[in-house]
């Protein structure tokens, strides 16, 4: 009788209780954007009292309404059979430290007097609020993806708001410790959320600490890759499926296993990334000396930070003058400590997590042999095609850039360095090119050769699904690969007995071909906005912007603000990707129907 | 009748014996083509002695008496051979009649004085003849080369080595220039002439004389119709799919003769040439009345040498400083007519043919109309894929280049002119860099912005099967077309209703990526020999240029070290022949294809 009930209330209000429930999450957003900037305001300038009054009474309301808004969402979950516990369990758990919140600032309650001891209102509301934020956000970006939107626009509409977000943050009086113009502003944090690391403001100096963490937390994001760090967040408090949608994107942008795994792998990722920064970090932690620091904090900090930067390829650091520093570029086993980092972020997570997987099953198997006296298993390590490639090209590229960099540099750029420290400096030279962007010397005084090698090194870049730009080290493959097989008059692509499909060459050409286009351009508008420098330089930053590699010849700081511009616009286009930028407006959902007949296009005298 | 039954069965009963006898003869017009070609360019190279001028008239003249002799045995088995097109026949008996008028009019007995021979006139007119059935021969043993599986990768690379080689000898001869050439410059200049491209390191309007005119004139033209007949022979511009090979198995098949077919394209190729170029002689003669030459040989030399030149997309002339000669800059019609020239000549044979072949179609319906008063059925109306994209693409490409450059440099460069002058002047910096390469703006006064776009149309070129450089412009648009369909996430690339073959696409992402990295590579070497004191713009400007075969120069390529000049030159000669040829020629191997491997996708 009572489940009758049920079921029909269950049945007839279904329209209206999925309304409601659409309403209570768009006012939660609205509400959350609102927060943020008046959170903003509160944090990054200094309030008159009478100000003070109208932002705290502004919270006091948003709490209730944030009450109201669970409370709703709480009823209703009751008759939802199709949402998952765990997201149930979420909003209780958010309804209940709402709840706890007011209970505990209410003067009437019993243990009101010790309120002291605990964190003001405004400091305990404002991490819940935030994070009640990122799960709403999350949620609705999963729904967005469930849409049939174009995920390109979303990955490109990602990386701007969170560019944006960034340069507000940075624009805030306490993030600074002087004055700085806005596109200044603005472009550390395309520079950041870019990975790349060309910086118009001396990081160490024009940053308040909190400047530096924001920058931190943005090459974080960018590195990780704004769409694994969103869908990973969206995964785990989201009730419903990862849309199909939503893991092509995944595919696209950086993971190239099965697609039914993703949502795992996202998960996976996240925390390789961790371990691998940490034991980074301990690395950089063991080699700094300590003589440059002020206090243990410094250090720590320093670690970290050089070990994000490095792991994302981004290339920013927060020392005085980066490693090229004297204090640092003599210290060779830091430089190799940041460029395995740098190796390890640029190669990719599929094979990072192929090892991974590997040694996970060492290690139990190991564990196995020594604790349960169980017999060892083989564990076959499988290399797909795509990770051969990428560990082929990126070796010989690093042994190339080691080796010339070490000849052409021996007795110009490198005469300061004791033998082991050129190796070092070269071995690291070589390993930030691929999109890092640290630098041990002054690539402004390099010699013609190891330019133009440099030059190469950027655009190739690191691999696909790691943290590094470029146009990639398989794009660079499939291009030597494939004059080579036509040279040889063989009709298809091979590589190690597989043939490489039709769409995989097209996909790398339109790459090659959008990335001279592009770097052309800018450097036309980049030489027309500044005919000052010569082109030796301008062709340099382009590259390494292109490339979100961060290395320059010393120009960046002394652009004009258009070529600081297009910079910005290089980077992001860099970072996204030409044919994911321009896809991200002109992506066609349909599938083509008609079939046309196939024709030779006359290319050359001799086809 | 009973009389030819029996002409008709000697002729069958003895056929594999004329059909050897014509080839002997063959070969032998063609060995002593080549003999004769070389001695005459050592006698007017060196300008020999007077003790020889008795000799050599001699020398000629047994000469011409034993070519008029194997001419005529030809003509004769001629008229027993079956197996030879009509049209070849012809060809064959002009060629006799006119070594006859040579025999005839030039034989001592008739003049009074030796001295005739020594005329340059009757050398040349001799010459001319000579190349004629040097070419004839040719183009008839390109058929059997390529019968006998010889790669003509290989081929196209082999004679434009031997041409380039020939041309620096040529130009090495002490009569060619006026004070010596130095080996290295020499070697340039035949490079540049033979590749079309036209740079030069040293000011051949007042080094050469005019015997080193001719060779240039003669490189060049050599140089063009080589690359057209490459183009005719092995692209597959007339035939959609089918390719040389089958279409020589094919006619096989169907007792067609494949020299006709050949020398069919030859002569199609020398034919619309030799009409293109004559128009062009004749128009440059009317734009230039008004400058002062010595005598009408001059100003024939003149015009015949611009408009070859021009069609060529070479960018030679004989005024001091080329087209910035004070009176080639202020001639603005002959500008036009130039642009109208390297246009034409870059378009490729295959669309003036097809243009060509439909204006005559139209005059003959015409002429039928009156004359007949028959009505003529209107064909081929509908273009080739190659042909259409190679129309769109030029002009796309020629309008956005006019735009650009008029914004660029309206009152920048051209600031000086008048408005009819900058609008030709504009009409002609923007076409220049995809082929002839002339400037009749001060390269020095140009702003940065126009310096990359010149690069960018340098790089494109023009369309392929013409005389322009460059990766051509189908390269350039089966590239933006991939890119705006993998933009689009499609699987085929389409245009005109046709989707583009992969392995066209294959080749294009081939060309562009070794060009990119020969350029590299070139720019590389040739900055650590002149990066010091030209700088990165210059240098690369000058790669550009020289690997696309477009000859302009941003400080003159004589300030280059000769280290310089010779890697100049490989690149003149690699962006001839195409670097994607220049490997398959080396490295191509047949392979049967009978494993079939899984696919794989690649991520990105």
């Amino acid at each position: 009788m009572i489940k009758d009930i049920y079921n029909r209330f269950w049945r007839k209000t279904l329209f209206a209780r999925k309304k409601i429930s659409k309403q209570v999450s768009g006012i939660i957003l609205y509400l959350a954007i609102f927060f943020f900037l008046v959170f903003i305001y509160d944090f990054g300038f200094d309030q008159s009292p009478g100000e003070e009054k109208y932002i705290n009474l502004f919270y006091h309301l948003t709490k209730w309404i944030l009450v109201i808004c669970f409370g709703t969402r709480n009823f209703l979950n009751i008759f939802n059979r199709n949402k998952l516990l765990r997201v149930k369990i979420l909003d209780l758990f958010i309804l209940l430290s709402l709840f706890s919140l007011y209970i505990i600032h209410t003067e009437t309650f019993f243990l009101y007097k010790y309120i002291h001891l605990l964190p003001s209102f405004k400091h305990t509301f404002i991490p819940l609020f935030s994070f009640i934020f990122i799960v709403e956000y999350s949620r609705n970006a999963v729904s967005f993806y469930t849409k049939r939107l174009n995920p390109f626009l979303i990955l490109l509409l990602s990386f701007l708001i969170v560019i944006f977000i960034g340069g507000i943050l940075l624009s805030l009086p306490n993030s600074t410790t002087r004055h700085i113009s806005t596109i200044d502003i603005f472009f550390t944090s395309v520079s950041a959320v870019c990975v790349t690391g060309l910086g118009v403001i001396d990081v160490s100096k024009d940053l308040t600490l909190t400047g530096q963490i924001i920058v931190l937390m943005l090459i974080q994001i960018g590195g990780l890759g704004i769409m694994t760090f969103t869908s990973f967040i969206g995964f785990m408090f989201s009730g419903s499926e990862v849309s199909f949608q939503q893991r092509i994107l995944q595919r696209e942008m950086s993971i190239g296993k099965r697609i039914n795994e993703v949502a795992r792998i996202i998960y996976k990722v996240v925390l390789i990334m961790i371990i691998v920064e940490f034991i980074g970090a301990v690395g950089i932690y063991k080699v700094a000396p300590n003589n440059l620091f002020d206090n243990l904090f410094d250090k720590i900090f320093f670690s970290i930070f050089h070990s994000v930067a490095a792991f994302c390829n981004s290339g920013l650091s927060n020392y005085p003058g980066g490693l090229q520093n004297v204090n640092l570029r003599f210290e060779p086993f830091l430089l190799l400590n940041i460029s395995f980092l740098i190796i390890i972020g640029g190669i990719g997570f599929p094979i990072i997590l192929n090892f991974y997987d590997y040694l996970k099953k060492q290690i139990v198997n190991v564990w196995n042999l020594l604790v349960h006296k169980k017999r060892f298993q083989h564990v076959p390590y499988l290399i797909n095609l795509n990770s051969r490639i990428i560990l082929y090209t990126t070796g010989i590229l690093l042994l190339i850039g080691f080796v010339f960099v070490f000849i052409f540099e021996y007795n110009n750029t490198l005469r300061e360095f004791s033998f082991g420290e050129k190796l070092a400096v070269s071995f690291f030279t070589s390993a930030t090119s691929r999109t890092a962007g640290f630098n041990a010397f002054n690539f402004g005084d390099v010699n013609f050769p190891t330019y133009i090698l440099i030059v190469l090194l950027m655009w190739v870049g690191a691999s696909p699904g790691g943290t590094g730009g470029g146009i990639k080290t398989t794009t660079f493959a499939i291009m030597v690969t494939n004059f080579i097989s036509l040279a040889k008059g063989k009709e298809r692509l091979l590589i190690d007995r597989r043939e490489i499909s039709v769409a995989s060459i097209n996909k790398s050409f339109a790459i090659v071909m959008s990335s001279i286009l592009v770097i052309g351009l800018s450097v036309t508008l980049i030489l027309s906005f500044d005919p000052g420098f010569s082109m030796e330089e301008i062709v340099f930053e382009a590259f390494s912007a292109f490339s979100t590699t961060g290395l320059t010849m010393g120009i960046t700081p002394n652009l004009s603000a258009g070529s600081k511009v297009v910079l910005m616009i290089l980077m992001l286009v860099g970072r996204v990707g030409v044919i994911a930028t321009f896809s991200a407006f002109f992506f066609d959902f349909h599938s083509e129907r008609i079939k046309y007949p196939k024709q030779q296009i006359e290319l050359y005298e001799i086809n | 009748m009973r009389s030819t039954d029996w002409i008709n069965k000697w002729i069958d009963k003895y056929f594999p014996w004329i059909k050897i006898g014509t080839i002997v003869i063959d070969r032998i017009i063609l060995f002593s083509a080549i003999i004769f070609i070389l001695l005459i360019v050592y006698d007017l190279g060196f300008g020999l002695e007077a003790q020889y001028h008795k000799v050599l008239p001699s020398i000629y003249f047994s000469y011409i008496k034993f070519y008029v002799m194997i001419s005529g045995i030809r003509v004769i088995l001629n008229f027993i051979n079956k197996e030879k097109s009509k049209k070849e026949k012809w060809i064959e008996l002009l060629l006799l009649i006119l070594f006859s008028v040579v025999l005839v009019f030039y034989s001592p007995k008739t003049t009074l004085s030796s001295t005739d021979f020594l005329h340059p006139h009757f050398r040349i007119f001799t010459f001319l003849i000579f190349f004629m059935s040097f070419f004839h021969a040719v183009s008839k043993n390109i058929a059997n080369f390529y019968n006998r599986d010889f790669s003509p990768t290989f081929f196209l690379v082999f004679t434009y080595f031997i041409l380039s080689s020939l041309g620096t000898i040529a130009i090495l001869l002490p009569r060619s220039t006026k004070e010596g050439i130095g080996f290295i410059d020499a070697l340039f200049t035949a490079v540049s002439a033979v590749s079309l491209s036209g740079a030069s390191v040293v000011d051949t309007a007042v080094e050469f004389t005019r015997f080193g005119h001719m060779v240039l004139l003669i490189l060049m033209q050599l140089g063009g119709l080589g690359i057209m007949a490459f183009a005719g022979l092995f692209g597959k511009m007339f035939t959609a799919n089918v390719s040389f090979k089958n279409r020589i198995i094919l006619s096989n098949a169907f007792l067609n003769d494949r020299m006709g077919e050949v020398m069919n394209i030859m002569y199609k190729i020398l034919f619309i040439t030799f009409l293109v170029e004559a128009s062009g002689t004749i128009g440059v003669y009317f734009t230039t009345l008004d400058y002062p030459f010595a005598d009408l040989e001059d100003r024939l030399f003149f015009c015949i040498y611009y408009s070859v030149s021009s069609f060529s997309n070479t960018g030679f002339t004989l005024t001091e400083g080329g087209m910035m000669d004070p009176y080639m800059e202020s001639n603005y019609s002959l500008q036009l007519l130039t642009s109208f020239l390297f246009i034409i000549g870059g378009i490729g044979f295959s669309v003036i043919f097809i243009y060509y072949a439909r204006t005559k179609n139209r005059i003959i319906a015409i002429l039928m109309k009156i004359f007949k008063n028959k009505r003529m059925e209107r064909t081929d109306r509908v273009l080739n894929v190659n042909v259409r994209l190679i129309l769109w693409t030029t002009s796309i490409i020629i309008i956005v280049s006019i735009i650009a450059f008029a914004a660029f440099e309206w009152e920048n460069s051209l600031g000086h002119r008048n408005l009819w002058g900058k609008i030709v002047g504009v009409f002609y910096s923007a076409t220049a860099p995809r082929g002839t390469g002339g400037n009749v703006v001060e390269m020095t006064n140009l702003t940065h912005p126009t310096i990359m776009l010149f690069m960018l149309l340098m790089w494109i070129g023009a369309s392929p099967g013409g005389t322009g450089g460059g990766l051509r412009t189908t390269t350039f648009a089966v590239a933006l077309l991939n890119i705006w369909s993998v933009i689009k996430g499609r699987s085929s690339t389409v245009i005109f209703g046709r989707e583009i073959e992969q392995k066209s696409i294959r080749r294009a992402y081939a060309t562009i990526s070794l060009s990119i990295i020969m350029m590299g590579f070139f720019t590389f070497l040739i900055f650590s020999f002149d990066g010091e004191n030209l700088g990165l713009q210059n240098v690369v400007f000058e790669v550009f240029s020289s690997f696309n075969n477009i000859g302009m120069s941003l400080v003159g390529t004589e300030q280059y070290t000769p280290e310089s000049k010779i890697l100049l030159t490989c690149a003149m000669f690699i962006g001839r022949v195409n670097i994607l040829t220049l490997f398959t020629a080396f490295m191509y191997k047949k392979e049967i294809e009978l494993i079939k491997y899984p696919n794989q996708d690649i991520i990105f």
